[in-house]
């Protein structure tokens, strides 16, 4: 009986202390951060003349806050859940704080922006977040609207060769288009996960951008420019598609009125070679003929390369611990070009809380654009900041957040 | 599945060799197995030990089965119909002193119209569900298999025993997104009784062990679809599905006790139970070949209750109460992509505890009188009076999320047990039930400010539900015939109904054939 009694005990201790508990925690919320932004002598020994705005989401709950700092550049960030975070900034300055900064006379202001990822709040984890701000002045050249997202057709398919891009010019003077390329950047990894990161880089601070596509717009030698307000559509098809029956009536879009077509002049090309310009196709190893984008959104960048810039840029291959063997070799061979040479840049993501999946640098684009779904038919289009003698202005502040809003007709405005 | 197969032939196997082996006097009386079955039951929860205290009736039985149900007043992940049918087969056998007891069921069931679930049983327990807007019909095969063996009477003074069950689940869902679930619990309750002249003292281990795997498949993935993933209360983080496959892991083990305690004085019984069981289960979801933890749902659940019986020759009066606590919890977990080469991995960053709260809180009280025949011995008539109070919450604080109610149910039954000839029994039986809820309170803060598909298709419905009075009505028909070979069949037919206050009502059809040798 004495045994027993031993086994009785010893079962029902072993019972007790395996009994796994959820032990709540002291406090929901982390602990407030006071976070201080500046630049140069603003939020220093000047204000701001407004106030800068800060935008936090959190990717691991799907939750958005935005707060604006007082002019000096404070603000308490408080009642925030743990969670993996972005935090990007976004303010102005006027041409009297840049002629404050400089010392020359002008009239522009600078586009202030300030972008971090991958911040990964904990409970009772004290907190000191740096944000590295930087001024810009605006692009001269624009993507002005986006469309990547596809179309449904009639029966409820898919249809994804009607996208396109505008591209505009944003300032008072003519630029030149003949050393701009247009490319889309890779997106590998899987979808709501930040990408593969590439050897020498740091994660939400790329130095370069990785294309997996790259064309020169104009294909020939002859000299074209764009003018104050005049834009160029590109297509992937310049096809009429909406007009069609063969292609896709259900479309928004007719692009047989389209500058630029991304053709691939090939032997093997089935594809029909619409009247609009050919494109000039200068980097894509693993080609299928349609340039189409991603319906969940891919980066895109203007680049301003010379040829001989462009021949020197590197090619290089996602490190093979990334690599899925069912892809050919060719899928993983990127354009990797500094950033210092492009010229404007959005950062397409699936949807608003997949901000982690940011490719670019926030000196390019401290925010995201997103039609928020797939073959919805829909754009992005910048927002107009005002007309001036009879040109339309674009907002550009480097903050597609901000910048772009939805289009429900694409090429309508 | 093979194994499954060799399972249930094995299973099948050694019901009908009971039979063979079988030498002492076999009673086989569905009907009194039933009624047997009902005066142990508070002894025998989970103590296969105690067997040994109670009746040792040897029987092998199998079964036929159908269970219908529809209607509009049911849970939103609940079906609004389906049909379940079943065999079963049980046996018992006395082998020199060691009672092995065992029940073996198959049931396919075909789930028309299920909403937001994923899973086979949307109401076991789990916050972390994958929603989808879809809804569809679901196929269900269900094998529950279990066994109890008790020793005999060592010394007269200790028994030992042993029980165990295999339930397997396999469904599937007929429409994008198509989930198909495979389940499989394995339970394990070792047990020992004590025997002081008229004094039984016993305990069990009760060890579970659960796996669900939920593979979401997108026959059309050129047509994307929004997935909520919850995680109690009307929270969720959602996902655009649009790749061809996505995988969801459930595992858990728990582990748990209960003592039992049985005096017996002649026609005087007393018996009483105290246990707890804890639990815990880890969701992970496989994104890209990669698994990523999602929430870990902690359970803790304590029951007691006590039964006391007496027994005369004209009547037999049967009085228990039960409490029972069931506290849930789910901490989510953290996890953050490490995307360099040397890990590239989802790695947990920290955890968020006790986000999902649910207590469920009853008790319930019910009093028997069973009215015998004093010539035979039968029991004649079976009157029931019932209760049960509960006390629910569900919470989810962080986002000032909570539903909570308090309900009575109350619930009268009479039986009339019939015996039209030497061969052949009937036995009717009607009950009648009124369902109250009072302190009923409901906040929810929506995720999304432009997306309402949560909180008016599934939250606000099942506060509907919950907060419902109703009224329950109930009727069953068995007629039980002996033939000449002592073997037994029993047929039966009940119908249910239940029907709320804004007059949906839920109609329940069972059918079933018991073939008793």
């Amino acid at each position: 009986m004495k045994l027993l009694s031993k086994i009785f005990l010893c079962a029902l201790f072993f019972a007790v202390v395996s009994c796994r508990k959820d032990k709540a925690a002291d406090e929901v919320y982390v602990n407030p951060i006071e976070l201080h932004l500046s630049y140069e002598m603003f939020g220093k020994s000047e204000q701001f003349s407004t106030p800068l705005s800060v935008q936090l989401t959190n990717i691991t709950e799907q939750i958005f806050k935005t707060v604006s700092t007082d002019l000096m550049g404070n603000v308490v960030l408080d009642e925030l859940l743990p969670g993996e975070y972005t935090i990007s900034v976004t303010g102005s300055l006027t041409p009297e704080q840049v002629e404050m900064l400089t010392g020359e006379k002008t009239d522009k202001g600078y586009n202030l922006g300030g972008f971090l990822s991958s911040i990964k709040l904990r409970l009772a984890t004290p907190y000191s977040i740096e944000i590295p701000i930087i001024g810009q002045i605006p692009s001269t050249l624009v993507f002005k609207e986006l469309y990547y997202c596809g179309s449904r057709t009639a029966t409820q398919g898919t249809y994804r060769n009607d996208g396109f891009f505008s591209i505009y010019n944003n300032s008072d003077s003519p630029v030149g288009l003949n050393d701009i390329y247009i490319a889309s950047l890779e997106n590998y990894g899987g979808l709501g996960t930040a990408g593969p990161l590439w050897p020498g880089e740091t994660q939400g601070a790329y130095e370069n951008v990785y294309a997996k596509t790259v064309w020169k717009i104009v294909a020939g030698e002859k000299h074209i420019e764009l003018k104050p307000g005049q834009a160029v559509v590109i297509a992937t098809m310049a096809a009429p598609h909406n007009l069609d029956p063969l292609l896709n009536p259900s479309s928004p879009v007719d692009l047989s009125n389209a500058d630029y077509e991304a053709y691939v002049v090939s032997p093997t090309n089935t594809y029909t070679n619409y009247p609009a310009q050919d494109m000039k196709l200068a980097f894509w190893p693993s080609y299928a003929y349609l340039w189409r984008l991603s319906v969940f959104g891919q980066g895109m960048v203007l680049i301003k390369a010379t040829d001989a810039q462009f021949a020197a840029f590197e090619t290089v291959t996602l490190p093979q611990e990334f690599q899925d063997a069912f892809e050919e070799e060719e899928y993983w061979l990127c354009k990797k070009i500094p950033n210092s040479f492009v010229v404007d840049a959005v950062d397409l993501i699936q949807n608003a809380t997949a901000t982690n999946t940011k490719r670019l640098h926030y000196s390019l684009d401290s925010g995201y654009a997103s039609v928020g779904g797939t073959y919805l038919g829909k754009s992005v289009i910048r927002k107009v900041s005002g007309v001036i003698s009879g040109i339309t202005y674009y907002q550009d502040t480097n903050d597609s957040s901000a910048d772009f809003e939805i289009n429900d007709i694409p090429l309508s405005r | 599945m093979k194994i499954i197969t060799i399972n249930i032939i094995s299973f099948i196997c050694l019901l009908t060799s009971i039979t063979a082996v079988a030498e002492q006097p076999r009673n086989h009386k569905i009907l009194d197995k039933e009624l047997s079955d009902r005066m142990t039951a508070a002894l025998l929860t989970g103590n296969s030990s105690l067997l040994t205290a109670a009746e040792r009736l040897e029987f092998s039985q199998i079964g036929l089965g159908f269970n219908g149900v529809n209607g509009a007043f049911r849970r939103p992940q609940q079906a609004k119909s389906s049909q379940l049918y079943s065999f079963t087969a049980n046996g018992a056998i006395d082998l020199k002193g060691y009672y092995l007891k065992g029940n073996f069921k198959f049931g396919e069931s075909f789930e028309n119209d299920v909403r937001f679930n994923s899973i086979m049983d949307p109401y076991r327990g789990t916050p972390y569900i994958i929603a989808d807007t879809s809804g569809g019909n679901w196929k269900k095969q269900l094998y529950k298999t279990d066994f109890s063996l008790a020793s005999p009477w060592f010394g007269g003074k200790v028994s030992f025993g042993l029980k165990a069950g295999l339930d397997v689940g396999r469904g599937a869902k007929m429409i994008d997104p198509r989930p198909q679930s495979n389940s499989n619990e394995i339970t394990l309750l070792p047990s020992f009784a004590l025997r002081f002249g008229n004094h039984y003292m016993g305990g069990n281990l009760r060890y579970r062990r659960f796996m669900e795997t939920v593979n979401l498949i997108l026959y059309n993935s050129a047509e994307s679809q929004k997935v909520y993933l919850l995680k109690g209360m009307g929270q969720y983080i959602y996902d655009i599905f649009s790749t061809t496959e996505r995988e969801r892991r459930y595992q858990g083990d728990g582990l748990g006790w209960q003592l039992q305690y049985r005096y017996t004085n002649g026609g005087f019984g007393v018996s009483c139970f105290a246990g707890y069981d804890n639990y815990s289960e880890l969701t992970s979801d496989i994104e890209s070949n990669r698994p990523r933890q999602r929430g870990r749902l902690y359970e803790d659940v304590y029951k007691a209750g006590m039964e006391i019986s007496v027994i005369s020759e004209a009547a037999t009066h049967l009085l228990k109460a039960g409490y029972d606590k069931t506290a849930r919890s789910g901490r989510e977990i953290i996890q953050v992509f490490n995307s360099s080469s040397d890990v590239n991995a989802w790695v947990t960053d920290s955890e968020a505890p006790r986000r999902s709260e649910v207590s469920v809180s009853s008790v319930d009280v019910s009093y028997n009188f069973l009215f015998k025949d004093l010539e035979t011995g039968k029991v004649v008539w079976d009157a029931a009076i019932e209760g049960d109070y509960t006390d629910y919450s569900d919470a989810y604080p962080v986002m000032k999320s909570n539903i909570s109610y308090d309900s009575f149910e109350a619930r009268l039954s009479v039986m009339r047990n019939v015996t039209l000839n030497v061969d052949n029994d009937l036995q009717l039986k009607l009950l009648g039930g009124i369902h109250r809820t009072w302190d009923t309170g409901m906040s929810l803060t929506e995720r999304e400010p432009d997306d309402h598909v949560i909180a008016e298709g599934l939250v606000y419905p099942d506060a509907t539900y919950l907060f419902s009075n109703y009224f329950s009505f109930g009727t069953r028909a068995a007629w039980e015939h002996i033939f000449r070979n002592g073997s037994s069949l029993l047929l039966s037919c009940s119908y249910g109904l239940v029907r709320s206050e804004h007059k949906l009502s839920r109609n329940t059809l069972s059918l079933g054939a018991v073939y008793g040798f």
